[in-house]
């Protein structure tokens, strides 16, 4: 609750900042706050400063700890690579960061709640906080639609939501997660509560964009700004699937049997669906866009393994490698490509010869993305294999496996074109964010050599 | 000495490599010492009597994946092996015209280096995996950049099927692991008994697609003429001469030791399939007009009959299995070796376009002779021991097989004296007096390293098997 408050009025000091006229000094003061953030997050008691009535709704366990340390990390990054973006004369810097930090706190509520009433306000903070930054590129058409659709899409599948809130609701007459998951079996079959979960899993799945869900997402992604489609992607993800996680295998794990089936399904369509319409495209970030709807079908997976035994290293490994390697890839992207408009796979011809530096760590990032070892992402398939392989889940494994097997065709795609063709045309502006791709990209390397000492340092959150 | 410091020792080499950049003599001499690094540390464990020399330390703790290393008979020729082709391709890249030098390349075949002593040391299947996966990304990166136009194409299918073939490995190893309750992966926690014959059929299975697709065997080799042909020389000697041995080592180590009645269950399927290979890789390299993939295909032909070696899971044959890979790593990377100065002398890979060589260099004729006459397994090189303890075994498994596969004697050499005569022997062409063969002092003295070990262990085969043979009894216990 701590951080929550302190980053809402974090928020609030950026916006009223804005009249200063300064855009350097929103930009650092978030970067500052967003670091103290995280010290506030791991440092001080969590449950302090919580007012009455709500200490039953948030509950800053663990798995709440984990998930946020990984969102406000993440963050951090991304706005630190926002700089250029933000410098621009049109953007108002002050709106899009108090913006952004407004939407980072529905991201922590969703990681947080316990009852459906804060899962509510987190999602629509975080959504609503969305629809707006998907569109701050105001003179864009292309970000006018992605804003438009999102709004549109996002607002159905609040409706699901919240359909199956109410459902569920009328079948139990509860509306925390905790007394519905203790309810025994008798009290909730019915079909009302069937009706109820199936619309709440499915308005979530709309939210992360799980086939066949996400007709939305490669249209939005594609015309938001490239720092918003990272964030979208990365830290929304995040947020996503810790709403998942705590929902389905903290509550309902016990429930699981009317649940299961659907998510599993939507795992299956999501891995085949992302990795094959991902095959056949020519823009990067509509490549990227589908690889999205297929990693979301990992961390499906990922949720699918966990319902069965528990084991949340692989969720967080594979968030942390997959949110390492795109905040990498975007660094190096946005530093080729500064105008932020589409990039076509072409437009990568011979960029390794004007920025080699650069070329490597986009290769490592997409290598990661691809699950090759020696890098994160390998890991990250392997922490959710495992157990998979241990619970008999044979289907979704060849799935999962097949699909890496073609993640890895289109990812290596880019890559050749950055290396092998001889085209001069790049003139790539080398600055500060190329630091943050290093960084991520020694991340990776060294989950993907050393993985140990990621899961020993996630092991060591105390809650 | 601890066969860490043999693992990493590329390392240093592939840094100061990266520093250097195009400086070929010090390239050069990097890769000089880095193999008298290598060759001395394997030359030391004779002293101890060839005890197993293994060392093991936690690497991922949680997931009980751990660095365990072992030097021992069965691997011990395939790391001397890596030593010497590494060397060949480096030391034909340090010694090509000034401006292709690319410390980048060295670098990457050093890091190679570190994959490939991985996998033939390691001693837990995780390990195995991950540096088995791994060695891929150096070759594609060397291929796909400095190739010709065609090995995009030619090398994203190779990375493609290798990856899916390892991709079946990992799923059976994951199963083992399951299934086991094994709390680690070494190789010694996973024994042959443990399974029922219709599990280790499946699990041969898996192994055997990621081994074969690697090799090649033949229905699984349809990457391999264009990889072959359109790489750069130096990855496609790698290829050849050592990366397609992960895959025999992999059947020896892993399939063999631990899977001998998935061999029974289904093995059959596949010795019929390779040894068809034998056949049909010489017939298709009789009649190709591209120098490499002649080599390409007379590849697939010598591995093929490895591979049915390997199944018929005789001990003679699987004794002579490692003297002929060993054998067929030194003769094919020093034939790649040859056939590009040849081609570069003709500036055209093309058969017809060639003749008369031997009028303007008489060293490179006897050089390109003596690695001939090992492709083709004459008595006294090192081709003929291999090749003939293999025939012995797979005729002992079946007559009809082993005439099949014998045919490949009569066969290399019509194909390989094919090539001698197209390019060495006739008409001189032309053009030869515009691309004058640069032999220099380097190359003349590397080939004659490689050539040392085609006559030596022709010879002294004992030189080899001395090692080899007791490990290979060992692993052919169960049986």
């Amino acid at each position: 609750m701590l951080t929550i408050t302190f980053l809402s009025l974090l928020g609030l000091i950026v916006l009223f900042l804005g009249f200063s006229g300064k855009p350097g000094l929103n930009l650092s003061l978030t970067v500052v706050g967003l670091l103290a953030g995280l010290a506030i997050l791991f440092g001080l008691d969590q449950n302090l400063l919580v007012p009455d009535g709500m200490d039953t709704q948030l509950s800053f366990d663990n798995i709440s700890m984990r998930f946020s340390g990984l969102m406000i990390f993440f963050t951090f990054g991304i706005v630190m690579l926002g700089k250029s973006y933000l410098h621009r004369e049109d953007i108002q810097s002050a709106e899009f960061l108090a913006v952004l930090l407004f939407s980072l706190v529905g991201a922590l509520m969703l990681s947080a709640f316990t009852h459906m009433l804060t899962l509510f306000v987190g999602l629509e903070t975080l959504g609503i906080s969305l629809y707006i930054l998907a569109g701050t590129d105001k003179k864009s058409p292309g970000s006018n639609e992605s804003a438009l659709k999102y709004l549109l899409m996002g607002a159905f599948a609040t409706c699901l939501v919240l359909f199956g809130m109410a459902m569920l609701y009328g079948a139990t007459g509860l509306l925390d997660f905790a007394g519905i998951a203790a309810l025994n079996s008798s009290q909730v079959d019915s079909d009302l509560f069937r009706i109820g979960i199936f619309f709440l899993l499915a308005g979530v799945l709309f939210k992360v964009a799980a086939a066949p869900f996400h007709f939305w997402s490669p249209d939005v992604y594609e015309g938001a700004p490239n720092v918003v489609m990272l964030y979208m992607s990365v830290v929304v993800k995040i947020a996503s699937f810790a709403a998942l996680y705590r929902i389905f295998v903290l509550y309902f794990q016990g429930l699981s049997h009317f649940w299961w089936e659907v998510m599993y399904y939507a795992a299956l369509a999501s891995l085949l669906a992302g990795n094959l319409l991902a095959l056949v495209q020519k823009s990067l970030k509509r490549q990227l866009a589908f690889s999205s709807i297929s990693h979301t079908g990992y961390l499906l997976f990922a949720v699918l393994v966990m319902a069965k035994s528990n084991q949340e290293t692989g969720i967080l490994f594979y968030l942390f490698g997959y949110g390492a390697a795109l905040i990498a890839a975007f660094s190096v992207l946005m530093s080729w490509f500064p105008t932020g408009d589409n990039i076509w796979l072409s437009d990568l011809k011979g960029a390794a010869k004007s920025d080699p530096a650069g070329a490597i760590v986009l290769t490592i990032a997409f290598l990661s993305m691809a699950g090759i070892p020696m890098t994160a992402g390998f890991f990250g398939k392997l922490y959710m294999f495992v157990p998979a392989m241990q619970d008999g889940l044979y289907h979704l494994l060849l799935v999962g496996i097949t699909s890496s097997l073609i993640g890895a065709a289109y990812y290596l795609r880019p890559v050749m074109n950055v290396w092998f063709s001889n085209s001069d045309s790049l003139a790539p502006e080398a600055g500060f964010s190329a630091w943050i791709g290093y960084f991520c990209a020694i991340l990776l390397l060294m989950g993907g050599l050393f993985p140990d000492l990621l899961t020993g340092l996630l092991a060591a959150i105390p809650s | 000495m601890n066969p860490v410091i043999l693992l990493l020792s590329p390392v240093i080499p592939a840094i100061i490599s990266l520093i250097a950049g195009k400086n070929a003599l010090i390239q050069r001499i990097l890769t000089l010492l880095s193999l008298s690094f290598s060759l001395f540390v394997l030359l030391g464990w004779h002293s101890t009597g060839f005890e197993e020399l293994s060392v093991s330390y936690p690497w991922i703790p949680s997931f009980g994946v751990s660095l365990a290393l072992a030097v021992n008979g069965l691997n011990y020729w395939f790391l001397v092996l890596t030593a010497i082709v590494v060397f060949a391709a480096q030391l034909y890249h340090s010694t090509q015209e000034e401006d292709k030098v690319r410390g980048d390349v060295m670098a990457l075949i050093s890091l190679l280096q570190v994959c490939l002593y991985g996998v033939f040391m390691a001693q837990d299947l995780m390990l195995f995996y991950f540096c088995y996966e791994v060695s891929i990304l150096p070759i594609y990166f060397i291929s796909s950049r400095y190739g010709s136009p065609a090995a995009e194409r030619a090398i994203l299918k190779f990375f493609l099927y290798t990856l899916a073939g390892s991709l079946c490995m990992l799923l059976a190893i994951l199963y083992m692991y399951s299934q086991t309750g094994a709390t680690n992966f070494l190789f010694s926690s996973f024994s042959s008994g443990y399974f029922s014959a219709d599990v280790q059929g499946w699990l041969f299975l898996a192994f055997f697609v990621a081994f074969a697709i690697k090799m090649p065997l033949f229905p699984f080799h349809s990457w391999q003429a264009d990889a072959y042909a359109e790489s750069p020389v130096e990855s496609t000697m790698l290829m050849s001469g050592i990366l397609l041995k992960m895959g025999i080592y992999g059947m020896m180590a892993i399939v063999l030791r631990l899977f001998p009645l998935g061999i029974k269950e289904y093995g059959y399927i596949f010795i019929g399939l390779s040894a068809f290979g034998v056949l049909y890789g010489a017939l298709i390299a009789m009649v190709q007009y591209d120098i490499r993939k002649v080599l390409a295909f007379s590849s697939l032909s010598h591995v093929g009959l490895i591979g049915t070696g390997l199944l018929t899971w005789e001990p003679v044959a699987v004794e002579g299995v490692v003297l002929q890979m060993f054998a067929h790593g030194i003769n094919i990377a020093g034939l790649f070796f040859m056939a590009d100065i040849i081609s570069k002398s003709f500036a055209s890979r093309d058969l017809d376009q060639m003749g008369g060589l031997t009028k303007s260099s008489f060293i490179l004729t006897v050089f390109f002779f003596v690695f001939v006459l090992g492709s083709i397994a004459v008595p006294l090189t090192n081709g003929f021991p291999g090749e003939f303890k293999l025939i012995m075994g797979i005729f002992k498994y079946n007559q009809w097989l082993g005439l099949l596969c014998g045919s490949t004697v009569i066969l290399s050499s019509v194909y390989m004296i094919r090539v001698f005569q197209k390019a060495m022997l006739g008409e001189a062409n032309p053009i030869i007096e515009g691309n004058s063969v640069a032999l220099d002092f380097s190359r003349v003295a590397g080939l004659a390293f490689l050539l040392c070990f085609v006559l030596i262990p022709g010879l002294f085969p004992n030189l080899i098997s001395g090692i080899s043979d007791a490990a290979v009894k060992i692993l052919m216990l169960p049986y």
